[in-house]
């Protein structure tokens, strides 16, 4: 009995058809997201991702068999595989031959990662690619996108899919939360304000950053600050799942990620605050949608 | 798209193993749990900003001229990124992280690029030499106090 009725839980929460509406939407702002990310190193492309530039790859290039040319490659081929790339994330973005383009994208990702993104190794760049394989995988285009549009004739119709894929970016983005938030109880350097104070001042502290701390505030403020961001962060993953808390914690998501990128200049964060519509209803995301786009039909 | 239903058991499983796995890791440390690669990308995804620096970092490269005499190459051209990128990407950590012999190859390595990049542009270096410096930080600017006596620097390599 017991089993039954958890097993009955389990495949609701992790298997049921939905409408794709709010992964439709993650599939938009995050591949936006990713055409502004990526469209803005387009001037760097040779410096950055072809022997024009300092590049160490990951591993050896002869580690890397008949690829072995392309860690770094020329300037050229370097601009062919970056147009490939851009085009790969526009095609997912408007949902045009979506898990081809998804797929292409993610392998050349991963090359980008081998050959000159390691050297950042950053979480988000890992969060990236994640989001974007599991996206890809989806079933992220079947409304609001060109092949919506083509198969049924308008882009807001649409037709189910597996809740699986945002069940399992959602829970990524809850234990993204809780791990920041579970070390930050124990690190050594979070144990006060001085990281606030001096990461204000340090590498990736803006104008706005350095200001705050040129007013010479006491440290007591950096403390207190401190101690704000560790709860809001250790609350965060279990706010955006409650639904009676959930748009009290995306507002405070949202000027949490706003005030770091201000402060910090770190800006890739950003796309945590669209991706909070993972966490709503399926359902209720799509009957809000189609209100807002002027069609009530199912499909 | 998405396997059959089985499969997609099985998926759920290994994510929440290798997710909680993760989470457990940045809790008690157990190193074991990071064997596996796909622990390790978990991991990373949930490993912001875990600590700071007392003091401003950053690569300093010198070029000799054709007298003899030391001047500094500037790398800003060679990173155009953001500057907390652009230093990020200058410490080497994938390097770093595989030990001390290892990263002072990659650096010999950015060193010998930067010889020949920097011919390429006209400056004839006979030998191009690498320095991790550090220095007080500052809320006038992350350089305002890079300036002798401040500065510490760490040899790093030295080509040809």
């Amino acid at each position: 009995m017991i089993f039954s009725v958890f097993q009955r839980q389990w495949n609701h929460f992790w298997f049921r058809p939905v409408p794709p509406h709010p992964l439709a939407l993650m599939r938009i702002a995050f591949g936006s997201f990713l055409l502004l990310y990526w469209g803005l190193k387009i001037p760097q492309v040779p410096m950055l991702f072809s022997g024009h530039g300092l590049i160490l790859p990951l591993f050896p290039a002869h580690e890397f068999g008949p690829l072995a040319s392309l860690f770094p490659p020329t300037v050229t081929i370097a601009c062919i595989l970056f147009a490939i790339f851009y085009a790969s994330l526009l095609l997912f973005t408007v949902g045009f031959g979506m898990r081809i383009a998804g797929i292409v994208a993610f392998i050349l990702n991963v090359y980008y990662w081998m050959l000159s993104l390691h050297l950042f190794n950053t979480s988000f760049e890992r969060l990236f690619l994640f989001t974007l394989l599991v996206l890809t995988l989806s079933g992220a285009d079947r409304t609001l996108s060109f092949r919506a549009w083509r198969e049924k004739g308008d882009a807001r119709s649409f037709s189910p899919v597996s809740i699986l894929p945002q069940r399992l970016l959602a829970l990524q983005i809850t234990f993204v939360y809780l791990g920041v938030a579970l070390q930050k109880l124990w690190l050594p350097d979070w144990q006060s304000g001085e990281i606030l104070s001096y990461s204000l001042v340090g590498v990736w502290g803006s104008r706005a950053g350095n200001w705050i701390v040129a007013r010479n505030l006491p440290l007591a403020v950096f403390d207190v600050s401190v101690s704000l961001i560790k709860a809001f962060e250790l609350a965060m993953p279990f706010g955006l799942w409650v639904p009676r808390s959930r748009l009290w914690f995306m507002a405070g998501g949202a000027l949490f990620h706003t005030g770091i990128a201000l402060l910090l200049d770190i800006w890739w964060f950003l796309v945590l605050i669209p991706a909070y519509i993972l966490f709503f209803d399926p359902e209720d995301v799509r009957l809000r949608t189609q209100r807002w786009l002027g069609k009530e039909n199912n499909n | 798209m998405l396997p059959p239903r089985f499969l997609q058991h099985i998926i759920v499983l290994c994510y929440l193993l290798i997710a909680g796995a993760s989470l457990l890791f940045t809790v008690l440390r157990f190193p074991i749990l990071l064997r596996i690669p796909l622990m390790t990308f978990s991991y990373g995804m949930m490993a912001p900003y875990q600590g700071f620096n007392r003091s401003n970092v950053d690569l300093r490269a010198e070029g000799q001229d054709e007298r003899g005499v030391w001047q500094r190459i500037d790398l800003a051209p060679y990173y155009p990124v953001e500057v907390g990128e652009a230093i990020a990407r200058r410490h080497l950590f994938a390097f770093r992280a595989q030990g001390d012999d290892a990263a002072r190859a990659a650096y010999a390595d950015l060193a010998r690029q930067l010889l020949i990049h920097e011919s390429v542009q006209g400056y004839h270096w006979r030998r191009v030499r690498l320095f991790w410096d550090s220095w007080p930080v500052s809320a006038y600017g992350y350089e305002a106090m890079r300036h002798a006596p401040l500065v510490t620097s760490v040899f790093l390599a030295e080509v040809p």
